[in-house]
């Protein structure tokens, strides 16, 4: 998933942009910012975020980022009081990672609680990877007795939100509806993770609050936990809150952790620097930018940005604060992406590199387009089927090859990759049937083995009043020269042929022309030739006799299967 | 009726004159009633156009009754048929209103009939030339009638009036025919029997057919040819076709020939390593998930590179901060892009000391999802990778609008987000019919994470997109599904034009 769609209100969103913007230039602007737009109206706006900004999930971070990037407003410098509240972190194996920060003087009305609520879901159905690498807990502060505490628990009960009554982590995980829905993340865990107060249980991460800590209208102080897995998003979950509420008001506590194993840690680190070099900037994106205008650019994405003062190499480093709220910054070029949509994509001349090359397809492409070619102007028409089929399919075909097999089929249309072409020609003609007579049909496709080989095959079939061997064994004479095969008149042995009636065909390895095919230079059967045994007819239900063929093209160098390895994936 | 000797007649007819099938027709009927013109195809062992023919020539001759019938079916116009596929123009109006475009992003067709309709049923209000919505409508009658007649289905009466008066749908009337012999008939069939069992015919005769004999013994100059009945309607000619997706990949290869790209190709059973780790997706990325991806059972597992998969180990380890699984890279999975093919490109021209190349592939994928008519559990993606140390981002803008221009697409791109990309991108198409962007393909510069593991260098050019959509705004088909039904009637009068 590399987008989620969140509905924002209009008003609220002029509120964090800084200023009311025509309904078109709200739009534009998240179009230009990479985010399409999928409805807007005069009270909200629905937009579809890439998940590589998470900050954008909150209302506050959409208004940020389109107030800068209108230039209404600039880079910003997030500020954190230490708060005198600490956590004691215990080691809880089951979800390592614990941060909390206090935020003093939200007024929480009806559209915020809905704002927060939505971007609490989004980040832990997308960041958060459905709760199990992050989770999001706010408390009522009034109500909490602190020092807060960070622990692993067998057993302990708490009244989790909107019940009534006492309950163990087991019962949640039972009866609860979240404790349901999340169940399978502790699947194996005896110990589960609580974060506590001197009074009891708090939150019992990722699945529910206490009732006692809850929100109301009359919250005015917050403490928020996040809790999980990966220490990085977790904390730029944290940040992102904080930087959130900070723009909305609130002056941001952070929390010290005392770790049970030794050592402190401040829950929220805001301030990072990175460098840019400006000549990779533009060497990317094929541009002359000065450091003024990078800077410049810079700004409108919210990065407070300085140039070294002096010529050449000095200037060409540029130093920038990532904002505390951006949880996508790993390498320059992602700097460079952001200089690119500041300068807009409709801004840059298309070039063509001036790369000299020489075109060509592959020698099997090459045999597939000369064999279709020839096939049409015999009146084949040529078909496309699925390569994935089923059982069911190849046993009315009476093919009883063993292929790569789905671990995880959707449907029982779809379990395994097809091994023979001839099932999908059958099934062709069986829906064919009222399209008069005669019908040659082909295809040309990819079937696999058992150990996931693919390779390219070519089926032709002919279906008439009369269609025999003769006729077919015509047809392959026609293609014969590309497909550097002869017929070997042998039975071909297959199930599905009529006895006696059938060829298989044969390859030489390293053939050259002209000269003497070796003894051993054949490489075994490499298809058949012959009249299709009227009980695979009656299977799919064909009353008119079908002659056809089936043959392996050249193939492209196959993976490596392994025997079924002894280490066992996760 | 009389029979003289030596020539056999019926009435003014002398049968031995007749075609070769029109005695075989004759000989089919007898003592049949009104037998349809399939049931008297398969009796005379003649296809329905000679049927016909025959069957006008023995009518003119009194030999035979034709009864013709008409049955009356609606079907869409063209005009039906766009508004099938982008719905009608009120539709889109109302839709324009709901997002606010200003009058002057609408079509001239919208303007002129949409505005006029939309209003009229009350949907809209036009405002100091804006769009305003008044009340939306839970559904749009005559858009289902329209539907159910593009179903083949009939819809209800006033519906149906309705259209056809826009001129969205017509009547068409189907002919059918049966055939009875006249008594005259009847009884010259049984002469044309005995003349095909004695095979004789009669001297002096006219001739059907122009022969080999005649024209070696010169016969001819002596011949009466017969005349035709040039009117009747014939069978059309059966041909051969490639399939449309065939036919688009060929132009899409040539394309890519002509701008210097080489073919790459590559298996669709693929090692999770080359699917998604060389790509840097981390371990626990939900695209990995079984509900997206076909994982295998048989193989559970395919080998990668030992080489390759140290540095991509240490990349994902540094920045996705965990410790890396070899089992998990080792899982077989049904490739899920044709971006597999290009890593595997990649990291054998790194070996070439980052070698700079033009390639491209294309091949089918797999997605662990439910068939719909715009879902496909398998379908074809292209790729295109321009991997030179000298590209830059207007290179890639360039070859895709080179690309496309090709294609006979106008297209724009702007900023989008993907996990191995960076700068991204998405390329929308300008749909004429639609009157609107229509998303195409995604596009980027592989991230350092990717590039230098595989090709040890920085950057590679990267675009790729599914070929059915493009396939089927081109031949104005809407179910996905329908380029994989194999319907003969459908192949046969599908072509990939320009």
């Amino acid at each position: 998933m590399i987008m989620a769609t969140m509905t924002f209100d209009r008003k609220e969103l002029e509120q964090f942009i800084g200023k009311s913007r025509p309904l078109e230039e709200i739009v534009d602007s998240f179009e230009m910012l990479g985010m399409p737009v999928d409805k807007a109206t005069e009270d909200e706006i629905v937009a579809d975020i890439t998940t590589d900004r998470v900050d954008m999930f909150t209302v506050e971070g959409a208004g940020r980022a389109i107030g800068q990037f209108l230039g209404i407003s600039g880079p910003r410098k997030y500020k954190a009081e230490a708060s005198k509240v600490v956590m004691n972190v215990d080691n809880v194996p089951a979800r390592p990672i614990v941060l909390a920060f206090i935020a003093k003087g939200v007024k929480l009305d009806e559209k915020m609680i809905r704002s927060l609520i939505m971007a609490q879901e989004k980040l832990h159905e997308t960041f958060g990877r459905k709760r199990k690498k992050i989770a999001i807990g706010i408390h009522d502060l009034d109500k909490v007795s602190p020092p807060i505490s960070y622990r692993a628990f067998k057993y302990v009960t708490f009244v989790p939100l909107d019940t009534d009554k006492e309950m163990s982590p087991a019962d949640i995980l039972k009866e609860h509806p979240k404790g349901k829905e999340y169940a399978h993340i502790f699947d194996g865990v005896t110990e589960y993770p609580m974060v506590m107060d001197t009074k009891g249980v708090l939150s019992f991460p990722p699945i529910i609050n206490s009732e006692r800590t809850r929100l109301t209208d009359k919250t005015k102080n917050l403490l928020v936990d996040i809790t999980g897995t990966s220490e990085s998003a977790v904390r730029s979950t944290a940040h992102i809150l904080a930087t959130a509420l900070y723009d909305r008001g609130a002056s941001i506590e952070n929390i010290k952790l005392k770790m049970m194993q030794g050592g402190e840690q401040n829950s929220l680190i805001f301030e990072r620097k990175e460098k840019l070099s400006l000549k990779f900037a533009n060497k990317t994106l094929g541009l002359r930018l000065k450091p003024e205008r990078a800077i410049e650019l810079l700004a409108k994405m919210g990065y407070a940005a300085t140039a070294e003062e002096g010529k050449g190499a000095k200037s060409d480093t540029i130093t920038i604060e990532v904002p505390p709220y951006r949880a996508d910054i790993i390498h320059e070029v992602d700097f460079v992406e952001d200089i690119a949509v500041a300068y807009g994509y409709e801004n840059f001349k298309p070039d063509l590199p001036k790369l000299m090359t020489i075109g060509s397809l592959k020698p099997e492409t090459q045999t597939e387009n000369n064999i279709r070619g020839m096939l049409v102007s015999s009146q084949f028409n040529e078909i496309n089927s699925w390569t994935l089929t089923n059982e069911e399919t190849d046993r009315k075909a009476l093919i009883n090859d063993s292929g790569v097999e789905i671990k995880n089929p959707r449907t029982n249309d779809f379990t395994r990759f097809r091994t023979d072409l001839l099932p999908s020609l059958l099934s062709a003609l069986a829906i064919n049937k009222t399209r008069g007579l005669p019908q040659r049909l082909f295809e040309i496709g990819r079937v696999a083995d058992a150990k996931g080989n693919c390779s390219t095959h070519l089926c032709c079939v002919i279906t008439a009043e009369r269609a025999s061997f003769s006729d077919i064994a015509g047809v392959f004479d026609v293609v014969k020269s590309s497909l550097n095969a002869t017929a070997e008149p042998a039975d071909a042995g297959k199930e599905f042929l009529i006895p006696g009636r059938s060829v298989r065909f044969i390859r030489e390895s390293g053939k050259i022309e002209g000269k003497k095919r070796e003894a051993d230079g054949t490489v075994g059967s490499i298809g058949w030739c012959g009249e299709i045994h009227p009980q695979a007819l009656e299977n799919f239900k064909i009353d008119y006799p079908v002659a056809a063929f089936e043959i392996l093209l050249p193939t492209v160098v196959p993976a490596k299967a392994k025997r079924a390895s002894r280490r066992k994936a996760k | 009726m009389t029979s003289t000797k030596g020539s056999k007649t019926a009435g003014s007819v002398d049968i031995s004159t007749l075609h070769q099938n029109d005695r075989s027709l004759l000989t089919a009927l007898i003592g049949k009633k009104g037998i349809s013109l399939q049931d008297a195809a398969r009796a005379a062992s003649l296809n329905p156009d000679s049927v016909m023919r025959s069957a006008f020539t023995l009518s003119a001759s009194n030999l035979l009754l034709i009864n013709e019938s008409k049955s009356e079916r609606l079907v869409l116009t063209d005009e039906g048929k766009r508004f099938l596929e982008n719905r009608f123009p009120e539709q889109r109006v109302l839709d324009a209103a709901e997002k606010h475009f200003a009058m002057d992003r609408l079509s001239e067709e919208e303007k002129k009939v949409g505005v006029a309709w939309a209003s009229r049923l009350g949907w809209v209000k036009v405002s100091d030339g804006k769009l305003q919505v008044k009340s939306k409508p839970q559904a749009y009658g005559i858009y289902d009638a329209l539907k159910l007649i593009g179903q083949g289905k009939a819809p209800d009466k006033a519906s149906a009036e309705q259209l056809v008066k826009r001129g969205s749908a017509a009547l068409k009337v189907d002919k059918s025919f049966s055939f009875t012999l006249t008594p005259a008939g009847e009884s010259a069939a049984k002469g044309a029997k005995e003349l095909i069992i004695s095979g004789t015919s009669g001297a002096g005769a006219e001739v059907n057919e122009l022969t080999h004999e005649m024209l070696s013994t010169g016969s001819w100059k002596e011949a009466r040819f017969r005349k035709y009945n040039t009117s009747a309607p014939v069978e059309t000619a059966s041909h051969g076709a490639a399939h449309p997706i065939s036919a688009y990949v060929s132009r899409i290869q040539q394309i890519f020939l002509n701008m210097g790209f080489e073919e790459a190709t590559g298996n669709e059973v693929e090692s999770s390593f080359w699917n998604f780790d060389a790509l840097f997706t981390p371990q626990d990325h939900p695209a990995r998930e079984l509900h997206d991806t076909f994982y295998l059972k048989q193989p559970g597992y395919v080998e990668y590179p030992k080489d390759v998969a140290e540095r991509v180990k240490e990349v994902q380890e540094k920045n996705w901060k965990y410790s890396w699984n070899p089992s998990v890279a080792e899982q077989a999975v049904l490739r899920t892009h044709t971006t597999c093919i290009s890593g595997r490109k990649l990291a054998e021209l790194g070996k070439k000391r980052s070698r700079p190349a033009k390639f491209f592939a294309i091949g089918r994928v797999y997605r662990n999802e439910a068939t719909d008519f715009k879902h496909l559990a398998e379908f074809y993606q292209v790729e295109g990778i321009v991997a030179w140390k000298r590209a830059n981002f207007r290179h890639l803008l360039g070859v895709l609008s080179s690309f496309y221009g090709q294609l006979g697409m106008k297209v724009r791109f702007r900023p989008h987000y993907f996990p191995y990309t960076e700068p991204s991108l998405e390329v929308d198409r300008w749909d004429e019919g639609r009157n609107q962007w229509i998303e195409l393909a995604g596009a980027g510069i592989l991230r350092p994470e990717v590039s230098m593991p595989l090709w040890g260098a920085y950057p590679v050019l990267a675009w790729g997109m599914s070929l059915e959509r493009p396939i089927m705004a081109k031949l104005k088909v809407n179910d996905m599904r329908s380029l994989y039904t194999n319907d003969l009637e459908w192949l046969r009068n599908t072509e990939i034009k320009d």
